[in-house]
């Protein structure tokens, strides 16, 4: 599955070219590279491939079509290392970008139960959650084990 | 940046255009992602004004802000400028420019060390919005 899937993310555009840009972001994230050929094991393999894609298409300023700042390779490996942190059982995320260079990593019920993490280059874990007509924000530090507040917000998402 | 000059607020009854060039910011159920709607640095938001344009026109100015991107248009995020100014302390201020007289800003940010609570600005306005896909 891995090595189907290494030559088309390595590609990373339809014409097979990677832009200088990726190439720099995926070679300064060695941490998502060594996870994502281990992500198999975890059945995580999607979400590294979503993480991986970000690389390419996220690699130049202006992405977004306004303001935006090329993905943070920082943010790229401590968001890898945030998926394998995810204890088994745990509600996958969505992964995304936002317009500082940020991974996103999305928890979603329905428009009012929604908790979005942001990664930053340094570790920290940026955090907004909905949870009906209440709103909880805050950051916690990643040091390798998910924040059980955040633990918290991901289940309390998931309750209807 | 404005440089501390006021700029005139959009009116309460027009509706704002926030254009999509990821289709991982619209969710399966189509609706927006919090991302759509993160500032940037310079703490001004873009968007641009229904107002005087016809539907024709707005998806026009769209496809020339994703050939700046070299990104492909997914569509657009919708939203009325009431609801920005619901999101308190928000407000959609006149912002035009050479290549676009109906631009505007979504000002009043917090700062980008208080980005938790730019988060939750964020995801209120994407609560409030409506994407409609490209044609």
């Amino acid at each position: 599955m891995v090595a189907t899937m290494l030559p088309s993310l390595l590609a990373g555009t339809a014409s097979g070219a990677v832009s200088p840009e990726a190439q720099y972001i995926r070679q300064e994230s060695e941490e998502a590279w060594r996870a994502f050929r281990e992500s198999v094991t975890f059945g995580l393999e999607d979400l590294f491939a979503d993480l991986w894609r970000l690389t390419n298409e996220c690699a130049r300023p202006g992405w977004d079509g306004y303001e935006a700042e090329p993905i943070s390779p920082g943010s790229i490996d401590h968001a890898a290392r945030l998926l394998r942190a995810l204890p088994l059982g745990t509600p996958r995320p969505s992964v995304g970008a936002e317009p500082d260079g940020q991974v996103t990593l999305e928890w979603y019920s329905s428009p009012r139960r929604v908790l979005s993490v942001s990664v930053s280059p340094d570790g920290n874990l940026h955090y907004a959650a909905l949870l009906g007509a209440v709103q909880q924000y805050g950051t916690e530090p990643f040091f390798g084990d998910l924040p059980a507040a955040i633990l918290d917000l991901i289940r309390r998402v998931g309750r209807a | 940046m404005s440089g501390g000059v006021a700029r005139a607020l959009v009116a309460d009854q027009e509706v704002l255009a926030r254009f999509v060039m990821r289709a991982s910011w619209v969710r399966q159920d189509g609706t927006v992602k919090q991302d759509a709607f993160m500032p940037p640095r310079s703490l001004e938001l873009s968007v641009s004004r229904h107002v005087g344009r016809t539907e024709a026109n707005l998806w026009a100015r769209g496809a020339a802000v994703a050939a700046a991107s070299e990104r492909p248009l997914v569509g657009r995020a919708d939203i009325g400028t009431g609801a920005v100014r619901a999101v308190v302390p928000l407000v959609a201020v006149e912002a035009p420019l050479a290549e676009d007289p109906g631009h505007a800003h979504i000002v009043g940010w917090p700062p980008m060390a208080q980005k938790p609570a730019q988060k939750a600005l964020a995801a209120r306005l994407a609560a409030a919005a409506r994407f409609v896909q490209v044609m």
